[in-house]
């Protein structure tokens, strides 16, 4: 593939014309915006116009227009308005990106360049584990409500003071202490594995923007034309589906994900049993007591099923036999049984009742018949 | 030649009616109104705990004699299977003369925590079919599973077996160990355990998470950028709505049934290697000598094809049949390509063998 092809058909001649009277930047074509802008006005209680920058607006108007929305619609469009800021993000940079290139058709006609410029500059954003825009997309799943960012400050201040923690203890404090510097040391644990996923999801980003980069440099050669920003979008979710796919199905990935759920829980996990012991100290039901009752319950449960089980199974045996001990109907077999080995019951205990009741009938009618179920 | 065929004024106008769209569909939103979950007149006959067993009214005269019981599975809520006019498999199922029961395991909290996959299948499943067979007076009824339901109709055919008349398994996984298991890879070294002991029951939203992960970008991102385009039509927003709705609709799932099933079924793939245990029982897919339809979706990406197709080297039945679905997870059930193709095709299969 040539990374050098020139850059014949790009007119830029919109630039010059008296309508954008100067070389635009993502800034100044707001103001052209704004003019859509309008659209919104209806649907704005508190209307604020003048804000420079379309994301800003876009939230301005969402934060306005949200609290008439019901609980599910809020949540819905919340989610469209996340995804419209990657559309804009994209946006921005492809404007980027031809604004870079009409500057060198003036000079070079070298509009590859413009194109690696920019796309290096879309790569660090992704670098370091800074997602961007691209977390919205990639946030951990399992995270079980993860960590806030104060759990995370905390990390970060004690660690350096882990050393001084790591000092045992003593005195009627030293199981706080041994509690506390265990605390300490899963959340370093954690946060370490979750710098190395984010890292690695991080990496994601940048081979999507490359291979992104190939497949428009492959279009130039091909003659296919990119006509809109939905197109380019479309190849940006492409190319990050694919550049994702071959990070997860790795056994890698399936390694470090693994290591990751489990550090976050082990935190959790520490933090549920330093909340079950203060609640134990005031006298407050613990998490740990109603596990033990919510697990009674369900065995008492379970069994009490079973229980009910045999005696509607008995109770219908019973029935069967007293319609056939008062000659009203003839015997029938239970429909219902719970298993074969039941029901095979059913029938040796149904014969054998047969033959009782003949004995019965040989040797007395007035004699009472007593049945063993 | 260059491939942008546009000027970055077109993209600005671009992105001003993409917002402007946006903006807009406020309005079409508010013109929804209330989503039903399912639509087809429904009976609840039987309830225990949170469980509902719902028997629908008929749409014909002619019913196969055999009731068929809808096993759905714990994750998201059965009015997939119910979504909208021309949408339904049930609806397709009844027009195709099957007497339809399902299974709706409703919304477990703290207090089902400790219900187990033996409470579900040797519990909440066998005391379904018992009611239907005393209520039809028969010995033996059909059973259908989708996705995990099929997972737990197996296990149910494989322990009683006497119950069932024929079993048809729709989108099951069965062998939890393919190549392109993404969900199991995920959780294969997860230490379980620790996560039921942590968390107790998972949260719906944890789940919802998970499977997003499987394709975020499309799945979180492209599919709402697209949406703008239709944001102006109501009818066809409602229809996206109702999707959305089920999708997001996840119950909380039961800690001690999901340390069960993902250790046993995903992480030591119990189900093919015959090593699962249902309270006392070993479950062995080869104790099924009944009829199989096995119902399977060829872009399937979140039970691979191979993984369902793995049912037929694990059951002794003579009468097993297989159909692909050239779609995926859920479009087996709610497309328009899906409506024509399974329920007629499942109607069919049943008359064949009642």
């Amino acid at each position: 593939m040539n990374d050098k092809m020139q850059f014949p058909f790009w007119n830029t001649d919109w630039m010059n014309n008296d309508r954008m009277n100067s070389q635009p930047d993502w800034f100044q074509n707001q103001t052209q915006y704004m003019d859509a802008w309008s659209s919104f006005q209806k649907f704005m209680p508190n209307s604020s116009s003048g804000i420079p920058q379309m994301a800003e607006a876009m939230n301005s108007w969402w934060k306005s227009a949200s609290p008439s929305l019901s609980g599910q619609n809020q949540d819905f469009y919340s989610k469209m308005m996340q995804q419209g800021q990657g559309f804009n993000f994209m946006g921005e940079q492809f404007s980027k990106i031809l604004e870079g290139m009409s500057e060198v058709s003036k000079e070079s006609d070298d509009w590859q360049t413009a194109l690696n410029d920019q796309f290096e500059s879309m790569k660090s954003m992704f670098e370091g584990g800074n997602a961007g825009i691209q977390g919205a997309f990639t946030s951990s799943p399992f995270m079980m409500g993860g960590l806030n960012d104060e759990q995370f400050k905390i990390a970060e201040m004690t660690s350096n003071i882990d050393k001084l923690l790591s000092v045992p203890g003593f005195g009627p404090d030293r199981e706080a202490l041994a509690q506390m510097q265990e605390g300490i040391r899963l959340l370093n644990d954690y946060q370490q594995v979750s710098g190395e996923f984010k890292e690695e999801l991080s990496r994601v980003g940048v081979v999507a923007l490359e291979d992104m980069r190939h497949r428009i440099l492959e279009m130039a050669e091909q003659g296919t034309e990119i006509k809109s920003l939905s197109e380019i979008y479309d190849l940006w979710v492409d190319c990050n589906e694919k550049a994702y796919a071959e990070l997860v199905y790795t056994d890698e990935y399936s390694e470090l994900y693994g290591r990751m759920t489990n550090a976050l829980l082990a935190v959790k996990q520490h933090q549920g049993k330093v909340m079950d012991k203060l609640l134990a100290k005031m006298n407050m039901p613990t998490r740990q007591g109603m596990n033990t009752v919510l697990k009674r319950v369900q065995e008492m449960k379970r069994s009490q099923s079973k229980s009910t089980a045999k005696i509607t199974a008995l109770e219908k045996e019973l029935q069967a036999l007293r319609q056939m001990i008062e000659g009203k109907k003839k015997p029938s077999s239970p429909v219902v049984s719970r298993s074969t080995t039941k029901s095979k019951k059913t029938k040796k205990k149904a014969t054998k009742k047969k033959q009782l009741k003949k004995t019965a009938k040989k040797t007395s009618v007035d004699k009472p018949i007593v049945i063993d179920i | 030649m260059i491939p942008f065929q546009m000027r970055p004024d077109e993209i600005i106008q671009e992105i001003s009616d993409f917002n402007g769209k946006l903006a807009q569909g406020l309005n079409t939103l508010s013109e929804i109104g209330e989503l039903e979950d399912g639509i087809s007149p429904k009976d609840a006959v039987y309830k225990e705990d949170k469980m509902v067993l719902y028997h629908y009214k008929p749409r014909v005269e002619k019913l196969n004699p055999i009731p068929l019981l809808i096993v759905y599975a714990l994750v998201n809520r059965p009015y997939m299977a119910d979504l909208q006019e021309g949408r339904s498999m049930i609806q397709g199922l009844l027009d195709a003369g099957v007497d339809v029961y399902l299974v709706d395991w409703g919304y477990p909290d703290a207090g089902d925590a400790y219900l187990t996959l033996e409470d579900y299948i040797n519990g909440y499943i066998d005391r379904c079919v018992d009611v239907i067979r005393d209520e039809h007076g028969l010995d033996k009824i059909n059973i259908l599973g989708i996705c995990q339901g099929g997972s737990f109709s197996l296990c149910y055919a494989a322990l009683h077996q006497e119950k069932i008349k024929n079993i048809i398994t729709t989108v099951t996984p069965v062998d939890f160990h393919t190549k392109n298991d993404l969900l199991s890879k995920m959780v294969r070294h997860v230490d379980v355990d620790l996560l039921v002991d942590t968390e107790g029951n998972i949260s719906g939203d944890d789940m919802n998470s998970t499977y997003l992960s499987m394709k975020p970008f499309q799945l979180m991102g492209q599919k709402y950028v697209d949406l703008v385009n239709i944001l102006d039509d109501t009818e066809k927003l409602r229809n996206f709505m109702r999707m959305e709705k089920w999708i997001f609709d996840s119950p909380d799932q039961v800690g001690e049934t999901i340390r069960q099933f993902t250790k046993q079924f995903y992480q030591e793939n119990g189900l093919v290697k015959g090593t699962v245990k249902i309270g006392d029982d070993t479950v062995d897919l080869g104790n099924i000598t009944v009829p199989v339809l096995n119902i399977y979706a060829r872009d399937d990406h979140l039970v691979p094809p191979d993984s369902s197709k793995a049912l037929g080297g694990c059951v002794s039945s003579k009468d097993y049949t297989e159909l692909e679905f050239p779609g995926g997870h859920i479009g087996v059930f709610v497309s328009g390509k899906a409506q024509a193709m399974i329920p007629p095709a499942v109607g069919k299969w049943l008359d064949e063998r009642t």
